[in-house]
């Protein structure tokens, strides 16, 4: 399942797929006879990551990225280990989100390079005025239906993911109305209070994007979404693990309340993210970004610039168990966007590997039949 | 004297089971299940199916019952220590709260005075300094006129009147000399705990440094937990080194706060306490705490300004409401309100669950918590 080390381990892989892992390199290479033999033996290799929640990056984010420039992210988050991500479009213009939409939805038809995107998510627009961020208000608005049918009726297979704040009116029957249409649904940027989640989670809503952030704090008498999830537990997380977000010691409240089987290591990373420090324009406001994060205004956080394998490489800094860690950054992801065919490294899974060294920098990573080598793009 | 006790289901509180229980000479001597021979004995208690539990110790009490260990005065201490007995507590810790330096030393004179020659009732096992050297912006219903920064010599001048009966002393760690008195303490055999305090998590961590090991009333009194600044929550929180209290009264906190507590902390580092004040056991109305008005209404203790003023909380509703309330097994409430709080003031070699050598301090109780019985050395109450 994923938690065991193998070692020495050979990897045969054809078609995308894993058809090898083991021991036995004879074995291996009978399986696939005259492949190609990469020797990696001082590495450690691991599942694909995962990000469930990316925006950007190279100077481009999914809200207005033109269609020919997406094989930059996406081949720049491969070079940093993800083999698979969320295509995260952020609360903005109606029209400009439907177009973003559209762009990535034809982008996945046609197939790209670099990390796959394995669906859309939707961050926003029914979210809290309260628990904004750095959304501009004109563009929060009252859960609809009307307003998302278009999209999916268009797009209903490329929609994964759509986050919303459940305490709103009207948010229920949409989330009634995505489940029909096998697309998950999770809370975010919410004002809810803890009655809220109980009855957000009774509707099926178990996930909460960027855990902590976006969200009431807790509070001993009004324990909020936040306290109520790690009290309650059966739900999922994510968490922003690049020590700006989040508290080293609210991430450890988290495992222990909710146990690292439920929370996926995200990036939330936009498009300054693999740029210089400097100014980038984020939800149409000026964020600076420098010393590690981005804010607007001088005081909130948006988005990170974050890699997986950075996001992982901190995760083990605070001493969490490597195996542990790693299923954050792949299993657990894959599990909670639906993903069974990866996530782990498997015969029949996807050939997804990240290659990481004894600092857990990326070496190399495997893509389907596509290897990345990190300094193609960094 | 050999007394059995029989048809129990005995919560020891490592375990549940159906045993009988020996006790001499005010000590438990002997579990066994299954059929004893009864002619051995001189006293039989049959408790027909209830539960039989250590005695809880309640660390963290005012008062009950229309007194309050500030009173100083032997009185009191007796008054209260027969309330306590009729909620199942066997013992408990006089706390005094922060008020002037010449209330403060009565109330602790008085406390070591009585613990020399108390009587049977619920044993006041020493006293609990909740103050004076709290942090004005966390201050609760401490009086802000009486808080003060740690001053190490009228600590050792407390100490000294208390002859070693201080057993736990709760400051804010963040104060100026805050570090010094928590090393004196520390080193004179006292448990420190964090308290009204508005340290942020640096400031907590190098508290827990110098020698920190409790915490007053988890969440109560102290700067907010925040998931970029967790404070001296978040440092209480995930330090092994530290038990917390928590006033499982339903309203001091939610029940989410407290789940989330047990949830990081673990059943071994929760300590149940009742933080009552003396309107206890009593009805509606006004009452005092610190020379202030309290006003009592539902339960509900408050200041004129709306703070929450102590508690009206036996620690019998305390274990039921951890299991109704936060969803805990009863033997791992029970284990908060007796073996957590013992080992938290150096008692749980003698008290605090029932093992062959304790404290025969037991007591009896149905499912609603209502208490039949309670035994104190031996002696039934």
């Amino acid at each position: 399942m994923g938690v065991e080390f193998i070692e020495p381990a050979f990897i045969a892989v054809a078609d995308g797929r894993i058809v090898y892992i083991g021991r036995e390199f004879a074995r291996a290479r009978d399986l696939v006879p005259g492949a190609e033999v990469h020797d990696l033996s001082t590495c450690i290799a691991a599942p694909g990551f995962i990000d469930l929640h990316v925006h950007g990056a190279l100077g481009w984010d999914f809200y207005d990225c033109p269609g020919e420039k997406i094989n930059e992210v996406t081949e720049f988050f491969a070079c940093h280990g993800t083999t698979t991500l969320l295509a995260t479009v952020t609360t903005g213009d109606l029209e400009q989100m439907g177009a973003a939409v559209a762009t990535l939805a034809q982008y996945m038809r046609w197939g790209g390079r670099g990390a796959e995107i394995a669906g859309i998510f939707l961050e926003g627009p029914f979210c809290s005025e309260a628990r904004r961020g750095t959304f501009r208000p004109e563009y929060l608005l009252k859960p609809s239906w009307q307003v998302l049918k278009p999209w999916v009726e268009e797009y209903h297979e490329e929609i994964c993911l759509v986050g919303l704040a459940p305490e709103l009116p009207g948010a229920e029957d949409v989330v009634d109305a995505l489940h029909a249409q096998g697309i998950k649904t999770c809370i975010c940027h919410s004002d809810g209070d803890a009655q809220d989640l109980d009855r957000a989670v009774a509707r099926g809503v178990t996930h909460l994007t960027h855990f902590y952030n976006g969200m009431r704090p807790m509070a001993h008498r009004d324990p909020g979404i936040v306290g109520a999830a790690l009290a309650r537990g059966g739900v999922t997380v994510e968490l922003i693990c690049d020590f700006q977000h989040v508290h080293p010691l609210a991430i450890e409240v988290a495992m222990r309340c909710l146990g690292s089987e439920n929370i996926a290591l995200i990036t939330d990373a936009m498009r300054a993210c693999g740029c210089p420090p400097g100014e980038y324009i984020i939800s149409e406001q000026v964020a600076v970004v420098q010393d590690g994060r981005a804010l607007i205004d001088g005081r909130t956080l948006a988005g990170s610039i974050l890699t997986m394998d950075q996001a992982v490489r901190n995760m083990l800094s605070l001493g969490y168990p490597e195996v542990q860690v790693l299923n954050m950054a792949s299993r657990v992801p894959a599990r909670i966007a639906g993903l069974d065919d990866r996530g782990q490294l498997a015969p029949g899974r996807a050939a997804d590997i990240v290659f990481l060294d004894e600092d857990y920098q990326v070496v190399a990573t495997v893509k389907g039949s596509q290897l990345y080598i990190k300094e193609m793009s960094s | 004297m050999k007394t059995l006790i029989k048809n129990a289901r005995v919560v020891t509180p490592y375990d549940m089971r159906e045993d009988s229980v020996f006790i001499q000479d005010g000590k438990i001597v002997g579990l066994k299940a299954g059929q004893v021979d009864e002619s051995q004995f001189d006293k039989i208690i049959d408790l027909e199916g209830k539960y039989l539990a250590p005695g809880f110790i309640d660390v963290h009490n005012h008062g009950n019952n229309g007194h309050d260990a500030m009173e100083g005065t032997p009185e009191a201490l007796e008054s209260m220590s027969k309330f306590h007995i009729s909620n199942g507590v066997t013992g408990f810790l006089a706390t005094t709260m922060t008020n002037s330096p010449e209330d403060t030393v009565r109330a602790i004179q008085n406390a070591a005075r009585y613990i020399k020659g108390q009587g049977q009732d619920a044993k006041v096992l020493g006293l609990y300094l909740e103050g004076p050297y709290f942090s004005q912006e966390k201050k609760g219903a401490q009086p802000a006129e009486y808080i003060t920064d740690p001053n190490l010599d009228e600590l050792k001048n407390f100490l000294d009147l208390a002859e070693g009966n201080v057993k736990i002393m709760s400051l804010a760690p963040e104060l100026s000399q805050a570090k010094e008195a928590i090393a004196y303490l520390k080193g004179q055999g006292v448990t420190v705990s964090a308290g009204h305090t508005n340290a942020t998590y640096a400031e907590a961590m190098e508290g827990i440094e110098e020698g920190i090991t409790h915490a007053t009333h988890l969440f109560n009194g102290m700067r907010p937990f925040s998931h970029r600044e967790p404070g001296v929550i978040g440092a209480l929180f995930t330090d092994e080194r530290v038990a917390c209290e928590i006033i499982c009264d339903g309203i001091h906190l939610h029940p989410a706060a407290m789940k989330t507590a047990v949830k990081v902390k673990g059943k071994d580092k929760i300590i149940l306490v009742s933080d009552a004040m003396m309107a206890t056991g009593l009805e509606d109305g006004t009452y005092d705490l610190g020379g202030q008005d309290v006003f009592v209404k539902d339960g509900v203790a408050r200041l004129e300004n709306g703070a929450l003023a102590g508690s009206t909380l036996t620690l019998n509703r305390a274990v039921y409401n951890m299991v109704h309330l936060v969803g805990v097994p009863l033997t791992h409430a029970v284990q908060m309100a007796t073996l957590n709080p013992a080992r938290a003031i150096g008692l749980d070699k003698e008290k605090g669950s029932i093992e062959i050598g304790k404290d025969a301090d037991l007591i009896a109780f149905d499912e609603e918590l209502n208490i039949s019985l309670a035994m104190v050395n031996g002696k039934i109450q």
